[in-house]
């Protein structure tokens, strides 16, 4: 098979003149249609750009592979990757061209906005200057993405991104074994032309642009004529030449290694080394350590590579700087295979750094960003965070401290009750969560240094140490773990996520991170798993059934912070009724003119103070289990926006056949 | 058929998601809760619908990310309708109001869903056509009480044409569907008297609303048909 797709591809660049051209072009574009179409209709995509080569137009037949970049809304739509890369394997059974689906570049708007904000590096995704973008379908993001900045950005550290990119992708894809030759051939070529652009724009800004040229002549015979062109036709230029050259794969690592340890230097990196090339190449035999060999499985393979130091950021400092490993996977690992392989690699991270690299290595850079999240520099920042929601952190700590007591107390009642079989999802996530990020937040802030877990097993062994669970609970949070994995919610990213949230609804910070005005109320709430949650009743004309619907809400087990009437222009004594109400919290009626059931629960979401807004219809009587219900079901995820409930049938006494019609609907199992 | 106002209708726990193709599920606005960071997320109500609005807001939510869950420990018991004009009344009511909230969830001119769902699970379509060329903004769902009826009309119309052999041909092929369907339901727990009364006020109820939906559709210039359940 991957014979036939070799031969394949050759005979595609062979072909490489009209009409073959115009074919290859033709369906090029029609899998760029198809894929548009198809994708659109995702949940949340706001924006479709075509990026890459193909979004300047210049295309080599067979060759060209199609690079999306995708922009959802959200930052809980964490389905829509899913889904996008669902969409795409599908399409890619008619369109190989489409390349595979893990590619596809995802980017959640507001995510990527904090992320640039943050790592001014990743901004070379969006670069213009690095990538083409062509808008294809959708509202333009990108401008607003990448606002200009007044003093011009760090263009040095941004080419060593790209860089540090391309040498990851080109040791990968230098042994991937799912790349047909022609195609891993092209994508060096590629990483060739960018390691030679990345020292022409290097040499523009810093150096003198004539020297550099000459070392380029130098180096590559290949690019001396591509060196005095504009940067933008370097790839165009080096990918006609390549098609014709066909060079060898051999050669262009060499080339290439040699470029990228000349662009290095460039950029002052390696003072004193200009002209060396690094001392490295692929080894053909290396000798694997012994518990690397167990740890692996038996498909993978593993080339040794040494680099020198490139000091850039903190996601550098493992790797960069030495002989490291390289493993690349053919597929992905398993849960187990991964914490086995890490595990393995642990003790010996100092002398033989281990880097592996899975099929979907093209995102590790988003990966990394989220290692760099969960790294222990992070603490400051989230330090910071919640000094920014104004609470002391003697006074966060205490009531943590509560809250954990609270919640082992809760623990306790279930391990007691001895039905963790049936106790439902969101609450044990809910469980598993808080604590960890309880237990996290206690030790940085008696500690004072900060560090999340980083994977079910160490979760496992803090909860294990500071808390008396019973073990078959910790079982039943690894296989909850096990099963957010198999749904497809990056680890990292789930607990990045969560953690995150949890912490700021504590600190009394909205989603975005910003301060809530309610935090002086929420000072003076004992306890914090609580939420304030405030009734509203809308109601017209129909006083004798407020009647009973509000003594219904006197009676709920979890009395309502506050209850609001909304009147929708009542012409009875629905002001006396609810005059005559003795409850034990605040009521408050509200008149509202405007006749209009969306109108009146406005003016009631508007006029209600609480974190969650009830609504309940006047005609109806509401359980005394209803709202401590709605208020369990709310504590158990944060990405829960709305919460419905069952609506049953009053039982009235009424016997006539419209009554018995609905008697019979509620009789009859869904 | 089925009255999705009253029983419980859903699985406990979330919603599913918006898929493609698919409309998003919702709850009733009867008994619904909803965090405040979500109104300030994605606004509040549309003032505009006059029924559907819980539809329009769930929709909405789901779109941006939300998740929707279904707590059945929250139970609210909800007075019915006491009389059948008024029970008639409220379903062509949801029939004629309810084109807005759908209206504003279409993307294509034309869009033609399909529920054979027999269970009662509401506002679970599959997309059956979709496309932008269209002289008049379509906007279908079909369900089999539809289907049902448009073969009969087909029968009714063969034999006014002279084939009645032709004719036959659907009802018979039809009847075994139903009949399978019946035994299949829920409703075959039911005795005779209450089996024809429930029957018959779903079939008016049902007419009822494809006949608001109609009503409401030429009101806005298309063609609307919701069969209710």
């Amino acid at each position: 098979m991957v014979r036939a797709r070799d031969v394949l591809i050759g005979v595609a660049i062979r072909l490489a003149f009209p009409p073959f051209t115009w074919l290859f072009r033709a369906l090029d574009a029609l899998a760029i249609r198809c894929s548009v179409r198809s994708v659109r209709t995702a949940p949340g995509v706001v924006a479709i750009y075509l990026t890459g080569s193909m979004a300047r137009h210049e295309s080599i037949p067979g060759l060209s592979d199609i690079d999306f970049k995708i922009f959802v809304r959200g930052p809980r739509n964490r389905s829509a990757p899913d889904e996008i890369r669902r969409r795409f394997a599908r399409l890619r059974r008619f369109f190989p061209m489409l390349g595979p689906p893990d590619e596809k570049g995802v980017h959640f708007i507001e995510d990527s906005a904090a992320d640039l904000e943050r790592y001014p590096l990743v901004r070379h995704l969006f670069d213009p200057r690095f990538y083409q973008h062509r808008l294809l379908w959708g509202e333009p993001v990108l401008d607003r993405l990448l606002p200009p900045r007044p003093e011009g950005d760090n263009l040095r550290q941004t080419l060593l991104w790209k860089l540090k990119d391309w040498v990851e992708k080109a040791s990968v894809l230098a042994e991937h074994p799912l790349l047909a030759p022609p195609q891993r051939r092209y994508l060096l070529y590629k990483a060739v032309a960018d390691a030679g652009l990345v020292l022409l724009m290097a040499g523009d800004n810093e150096r003198q642009t004539e020297g550099r040229a000459a070392v380029l002549r130098e180096l590559a015979p290949r690019l001396d004529s591509c060196a005095r062109k504009t940067i933008g036709k370097l790839l165009a230029e080096q990918a006609i030449r390549f098609q014709r050259a066909l060079a060898g794969p051999g050669e262009i690592w060499q080339l290439f290694l040699r470029l990228v340890g000349e662009a290095l230097a460039v950029l002052g990196f390696a003072p004193g080394s200009g002209s060396a090339p690094p001392a490295t190449g692929r080894m053909a035999e290396v000798d694997v350590p012994a518990w690397l060999r167990e740890a692996l499985p038996s498909d993978a393979s593993v080339a040794a590579l040494s680099w020198r130091r490139v000091p850039l950021s903190p996601l550098d400092c493992a790797f960069f700087g030495r002989r490291l490993l390289l493993v690349s996977l053919p597929r992905p690992l398993s849960l187990a295979g991964q914490v086995r392989l890490r595990t393995a690699a642990r003790p010996h991270a100092e002398e033989t750094p281990v880097m592996i690299r899975e099929p979907g290595w093209l995102r590790s850079a988003w990966c990394e960003l989220l290692d760099h999240w969960l790294s222990p520099e992070v603490g400051d920042d989230l330090t910071a965070l919640l000094a920014k929601g104004g609470m002391p952190p003697e006074s966060l700590a205490r009531r943590l401290g509560a809250k954990l007591a609270a919640w082992q107390a809760q623990l306790d009642e279930i391990l007691a009750s001895q039905d963790l079989a049936r106790m439902e999802r969101p609450r044990y996530l809910r469980f598993f969560f808080a604590a960890m990020a309880c237990l996290a937040l206690r030790g940085s802030l008696d500690s004072g240094d900060f560090c999340f877990p980083s994977n079910a097993h160490e979760v496992a062994d803090v909860l294990r140490r500071e808390t008396p669970l019973a073990p078959s609970f910790i079982v039943l949070l690894e296989d909850e773990w096990r099963r957010v994995e198999e749904e497809g919610l990056p680890f990292r990213e789930a607990l990045f996520h969560k953690t995150r949230l949890l912490l700021q609804s504590w600190a009394g910070l909205s989603r975005r991170g910003e301060p809530l005005d309610r935090l002086a109320q929420l000072n003076d709430i004992p306890d914090l798993a609580r939420m304030t949650v405030s009734v509203v009743v809308v109601t017209r004309n129909r006083c004798r059934q407020l009647t009973r619907c509000l003594d219904s809400l006197t009676r709920q087990e979890r009395h309502p912070d506050e209850l609001l009437v909304v009147d929708n222009g009542s012409s009875d004594d629905t002001a006396g009724t609810v005059g005559r109400l003795r409850a034990p919290f605040p009521v408050r009626l509200v008149p509202e003119p405007v006749v209009g059931v969306a109108v009146a629960r406005n003016r009631g979401l508007r006029e209600a103070r609480g974190e969650v807004v009830a609504f309940i219809d006047d005609d109806a009587v509401a359980e005394p289990g209803w709202l401590a219900a709605m208020e369990e079901a709310f504590l158990g995820d944060e990405r829960i926006g709305i919460v419905g409930g069952s609506i049953l049938n009053l039982d009235t006494g009424a016997t006539d056949p419209v009554s018995r019609f609905f008697e019979l609907a509620e009789r009859l199992p869904a | 058929m089925m009255i999705p106002i009253l029983t419980d209708y859903y699985q406990a726990g979330y919603l599913p998601k918006p898929r493609y193709g698919t409309l998003p599920s919702f709850v009733p606005n009867a008994n619904l809760a909803v965090r405040r960071q979500l109104i300030e997320e994605i606004g509040p109500y549309d003032e505009a619908c006059r029924a559907g609005e819980d539809a329009d807001l769930c929709l909405r939510a789901a779109r941006g990310g939300w998740d929707i869950f279904y707590e059945r420990r929250a139970v609210v018991r909800h007075e019915p309708r006491h009389s059948l004009p008024a029970l008639v009344r409220q379903w062509w009511w949801y029939g004629s109001a309810g084109g807005r909230v759908f209206k504003k969830g279409m993307r294509r001119r034309c869009e033609i869903y399909l529920s054979l769902d027999a269970r009662p699970r509401i506002h679970r379509y599959v997309r059956l056509l979709s496309a932008d060329f269209c002289p008049l903004q379509v906007l279908l769902f079909l369900s089999p009480f539809l289907l049902f009826h448009l073969g009969m009309f087909l029968a009714a119309a063969l034999l006014a044409l002279g084939h009645p052999w032709a004719a036959l041909t659907l009802p018979s092929a039809m009847a075994p569907v139903a009949l399978i369907l019946h035994r299949r339901s829920s409703l075959r727990a039911l005795g005779l008297r209450d089996l024809f009364l429930y029957g018959t006020l779903t079939w008016v109820l049902n007419w009822a609303c494809i006949l608001g939906s109609l009503a409401g559709g030429i009101r806005r210039r298309m063609l609307f048909v919701f069969p209710g359940q």
